[in-house]
């Protein structure tokens, strides 16, 4: 009989935590994780939460949906390890996870409306000019509103592409749909994204 | 990243920008520590391998109690015994057993470009027949043959 696979490790060992991965390539992570390490995992989460989260909270128009979006896919990914192949990156995969429990989250509940995403909304980057902060603040809840305005599809590929700097590619593989129709959603997000922010210009 | 055509459009590049550069939610430390206690606390496949309690020397006490210790444990100090010898990088580990009793180990590691792999995968075996003894203790002798360890990947040393 063989036993392999799966694993989890004692959380008794003699590494303090981050020592041995904080600096890890993601393939060392994956690899350690893949073998049980919970460190080797957590470095995991600590290297791409933040951007997962975010997405999460850009796609949802709430910030308590985003955090059980982003851990449920954290869950996923820890118990999915072994169907993780390396055939794109560990951020792209992550981003799959997030990406497909974010699509569970709005079938199972319809999505806040649009001036709920307004009082969900973080606070702009922090400035000294009060005036700009008002400024930034009314800005980027337009460009919520803006946002929650565009279909899914459109939605999810701008923000991929734009703002996490994902190829046509990478955006394709998290959305399951092709690179060209990437690009279509990407052009039909801009075109609609221009108008709805004219005002600004 | 390449130039796109929101990149054209100041008032959507600026848009981007924002996005990009808000700052981590500051929920996120929360957030973090509830992903892993979450991961903590969900239960993956294990299996119990049989083990000898340490410092018994006599038959009565070795067969008067029963120690294992989950194939999970054992797979992970053979990792942590193995990581970064030779600048080998396992990726795979699995216990040969017969019913709870370890007969042996598979090993599949990352070499490194230009080392010797049958004096590596010596000295690792090497090394996995130590950490089991050490885990296990003498349930059952194991000897070089009972080590697989296999090269499948190489890598060069400069990019370690």
């Amino acid at each position: 009989m063989i036993v392999g696979g799966q694993g989890e490790a004692s959380p008794e060992h003699g590494t303090p935590f981050g020592q041995e991965f904080i600096a890890a390539s993601d393939q060392a992570l994956i690899n350690a994780a893949k073998l049980g390490e919970r460190d080797a995992f957590e470095a995991i989460v600590l290297r791409y939460g933040p951007e997962m989260l975010r997405y999460a909270q850009n796609m949802l128009s709430d910030n308590g949906a985003a955090e059980e979006v982003t851990q449920d896919a954290f869950v996923a990914a820890w118990k999915g390890l072994d169907t993780f192949r390396g055939d794109s990156s560990l951020r792209t995969w992550l981003f799959t996870m997030v990406s497909h429990k974010v699509v569970d989250q709005r079938r199972r509940r319809s999505i806040a409306p649009a001036q709920d995403w307004v009082f969900d909304t973080a606070p702009a980057p922090l400035t000294d000019d009060p005036e700009t902060r008002v400024n930034n603040e009314n800005f980027l809840s337009e460009l919520d509103l803006a946002l929650a305005e565009l279909p899914y599809r459109q939605r999810a590929a701008w923000l991929l592409r734009e703002v996490d700097g994902m190829t046509h590619v990478e955006i394709g593989r998290i959305l399951l749909i092709t690179p060209s129709a990437v690009r279509g959603h990407l052009v039909r997000a801009r075109a609609t994204l221009s108008e709805r922010m004219a005002a600004w210009r | 990243m390449a130039m796109t055509p929101s990149h054209s459009d100041p008032v959507l590049a600026r848009a981007a920008r924002s996005l990009k550069d808000k700052p981590v939610d500051a929920r996120w430390i929360d957030i973090s520590d509830s992903i892993i206690s979450r991961v903590r606390t969900t239960t993956r496949r294990t299996w119990p391998v049989s083990a000898e309690f340490p410092g018994t020397t006599e038959q009565s006490e070795r067969t008067a109690d029963t120690l294992r210790i989950s194939d999970h444990v054992v797979r992970s100090a053979v990792r942590r015994a193995l990581a970064g010898v030779h600048g080998a990088e396992p990726t795979a580990i699995d216990l040969y057993l017969d019913e709870h009793t370890c007969t042996g180990a598979y090993v599949d590691i990352v070499g490194v470009y230009g080392d010797d792999l049958q004096a590596v995968g010596d000295e690792l075996a090497g090394i996995v027949l130590a950490t089991l003894s050490d885990l296990l203790g003498p349930v059952r002798e194991l000897t070089r043959a009972d080590i697989d360890v296999h090269v499948h990947d190489i890598n060069d040393a400069e990019t370690r």
